[in-house]
């Protein structure tokens, strides 16, 4: 065998490596989840909300439906992160810390994780979401 | 042809190539200090010691920790920031030289290999901006090594024993250099080592009125502050990851070395190469037990690259005339070396290390080829491609030290408005970085002294003669800010409507307890790794 060969042949391998590990697809920011897109008639239901939108100074990151059901809207400013999951009433047996006539509304899911979400941060974003609801739930029905 | 050959042989033999590595090196420095992409809290402590030593230099040269002869050489450009960036570059930049002048002593075929490693390291380009000690010791060993190589050993024993008083780290080489001179007899040389310290210890004897004060006040903690949860919540074990990214943050041409034939290098080589095993080996390992405060910052091993350019210069240096065969098990260690970085590279952001290896097995693969020119350009191109495609494993750039720092800025700016309003903060860069990109000029800011930070200082320093005192009167008006002591922050000291923008940082509860400052702070703009607060009257003061 010629001399080059086998530092070429390392060479090439090399560069598939690299070129596979760049490719490769990046760890979700929230690993773990088991969502799905959101529907049109939750979208409704939010009264249109969509990414990027602001509510008391926190971003709508995105919205989505989890498989157990309900819709998940994910907020962060800077670089703290929670969501608000909003389920119909009597779906989950926790008391839920905000309510209307159908809906039932919880907050979670804080990154990083063990961050502290200020308590006006979650009550300002908790009642619009709600306000939100109360103004199309007679309307809409999620899926 | 000829020409083009005759221009690339007095770039790679000549003083033009010295020219060259000082304009590649400086352009690429001076471009990113307007950026301020370097801007890093250990820099400003270089600043803050020259800055303390410019207005008090007994108290300031004669505290060991704070690096006396740079703290020295750096004073007259302490009065501006940016001054005494652009002196730290060209303390590089001389480095840099003396590394070209080393290799050209000690024969080698191309000393531009050698400028170039350094003149493209990387870490060494934004340690050298920012204004870390780390390339200080860095510029220090270069000329150590010129001093060295020229027969000057007496004057390179000076300078090599003066080296620990800027970095502890590198006085793994002094009983390597020891040895050597045993061996060869050369005794003026053992001599001389300690040269540098015994004047410094005899000095200060007068200051301290102690004539044991350098071992009553060392230049380290030799161990950290009892309860520190700075260190409970940090791990000193190194991940392959971390140990690849930062090898080729280093210089790209790291896996190069692979290609060296021992019995092919000189005296110094060999010693220098000893040097960078056992200096790796103790900055990979030590950090576990938390000796000397060492963590893993990539930073800490920037002293293997002058060492490792002087290797590679010998290896690849004589591919210009066609000769120097890579050594006979080259192959082996790359094959060897690009599993290590694939294994680093599974949990690593970016496989810098892998594609590394690569590259320089494609140089061996053109250099068996016959095409030991078009080799060594390959490694020449892999070296250029080190300050934009290699940096990220280096982990001095603001964007991964303080990747808060913009958005502290953007909402202290939405909190205190168009107001005048004094901040208190634990975040070592918002004065630089306010006073820096001119914004805020409304704000003063005042730097929250950490608890560990003031048990060092006042540990290393001398009560008996003023020094701590004089110390902390010296530090007034430096870049960090003016320093609050842990116990000056308290509630009657702070007045209503102060804002306090502040760094997620375990050793915060030791200095702003939650259980008194909890309900005088207003979170006004939350956050994880900062958040603003406003003192609010809370019925406390």
């Amino acid at each position: 065998m010629r001399p080059w060969v086998g530092p070429a042949i390392l060479a090439a391998v090399c560069a598939v490596g690299v070129v596979l590990l760049e490719l490769r697809p990046r760890e979700p920011a929230d690993p773990g989840s088991d969502r799905r897109q959101v529907s049109a008639e939750a979208i409704a239901l939010l009264d249109g909300l969509t990414a990027g939108e602001r509510i008391a100074g926190w971003s709508v990151l995105g919205l989505s439906e989890p498989r157990e059901g309900g819709v998940r809207v994910d907020f962060g400013r800077d670089d703290l992160r929670f969501s608000v999951t909003v389920t119909a009433l009597g779906q989950t047996t926790h008391a839920a810390p905000r309510s209307t006539e159908r809906y039932a509304l919880y907050y979670g899911h804080p990154h990083p994780r063990g961050a502290k979400i200020p308590d006006g941060a979650v009550r300002a974003i908790m009642a619009g979401l709600e306000r939100r609801i109360r103004a199309n739930e007679a309307n809409v029905a999620l899926p | 042809m000829g020409t083009r050959a005759g221009l690339s042989d007095a770039l790679l033999r000549g003083p033009a190539g010295l020219v060259l590595a000082l304009v590649v090196f400086c352009g690429l420095a001076l471009a990113s200090l307007g950026d301020d992409t370097f801007l890093h809290d250990e820099g400003l402590l270089t600043h803050l010691f020259a800055w303390v030593t410019a207005r008090d230099p007994a108290a300031g040269l004669f505290l060991q920790k704070s690096r006396p002869p740079i703290s020295a050489l750096y004073a007259p450009f302490a009065g501006s920031l940016d001054g005494f960036f652009v002196a730290h570059t060209l303390v590089g930049a001389v480095g840099v030289a003396a590394l070209w002048l080393a290799a050209r002593a000690s024969d080698h075929r191309a000393p531009l290999v050698a400028a170039l490693v350094l003149a493209l390291s990387p870490l060494y380009i934004g340690g050298s901006v920012a204004g870390l000690s780390n390339t200080d010791v860095v510029a220090g060993l270069c000329i150590f090594a010129w001093l060295y190589v020229s027969d000057r050993h007496v004057a390179a024993a000076v300078v090599l024993g003066m080296l620990p008083w800027i970095r502890a780290e590198v006085a793994v080489l002094v009983p390597i250099v020891a040895v050597a001179a045993a061996q060869e007899r050369h005794w003026r040389v053992l001599a001389a080592l300690p040269a540098f310290g015994a004047m410094y210890g005899v000095a200060g004897i007068a200051y301290h009125h102690d004539p044991i004060w350098f071992l009553h006040y060392p230049p380290a903690l030799p161990e950290p502050m009892p309860g520190n949860p700075f260190w409970a919540s940090h791990s000193g074990a190194a991940s392959l990851s971390d140990i690849v990214t930062t090898a080729v943050a280093l210089t790209p041409l790291l896996p190069a070395l692979g290609l060296m034939r021992w019995s092919s290098l000189g005296r110094l080589e060999r010693i220098g190469l000893v040097f960078v095993a056992s200096f790796a080996l103790a900055l990979v390992v030590l950090p576990q037990w938390r000796v000397f405060n060492f963590d893993q910052s990539p930073r800490y091993l920037l002293p293997v690259v002058p060492f490792a350019a002087l290797a590679l210069s010998r290896a690849v240096g004589p591919w210009v005339d066609r000769e120097g065969p890579p050594g006979r098990f080259s192959l082996l260690v790359l094959a060897a070396l690009a599993g290590a970085a694939l294994a680093g590279a599974m949990d690593g952001r970016h496989p810098t290390g892998l594609a590394a290896v690569g590259w320089t097995a494609l140089a061996l693969a053109l250099h068996r080829a016959g095409h030991a020119r078009a080799a060594l350009g390959t490694l020449g191109l892999l070296a250029a491609l080190g300050p934009f495609a290699f940096g990220d494993g280096g982990r001095i750039d603001r964007r991964s030290t303080a990747p808060h720092l913009d958005p502290m800025i953007d909402r202290l700016a939405e909190t205190v408005g168009d107001k005048r309003k004094v901040v208190y903060t634990n975040e070592p860069l918002l004065a630089s970085a306010l006073q820096r990109s001119g914004r805020l000029p409304n704000v003063t800011v005042l730097y929250i002294v950490q608890e560990d930070q003031r048990f060092e200082l006042e540990r290393l320093a001398n009560p008996h003669v003023g020094q701590r005192e004089a110390l902390w009167a010296a530090m007034e008006g430096n870049a960090y800010g003016r320093p609050i002591r842990p116990d000056a922050l308290r509630p009657d000291a702070v007045p209503v409507g102060a804002v306090f923008a502040l760094t997620k940082d375990e050793r915060l509860p030791m200095v702003l307890p939650p259980e008194v400052w909890d309900e005088l702070l207003e979170v006004v703009h939350p956050g994880y790794g900062m958040r603003i607060a406003v003192r609010v009257d809370g019925g406390a003061s």
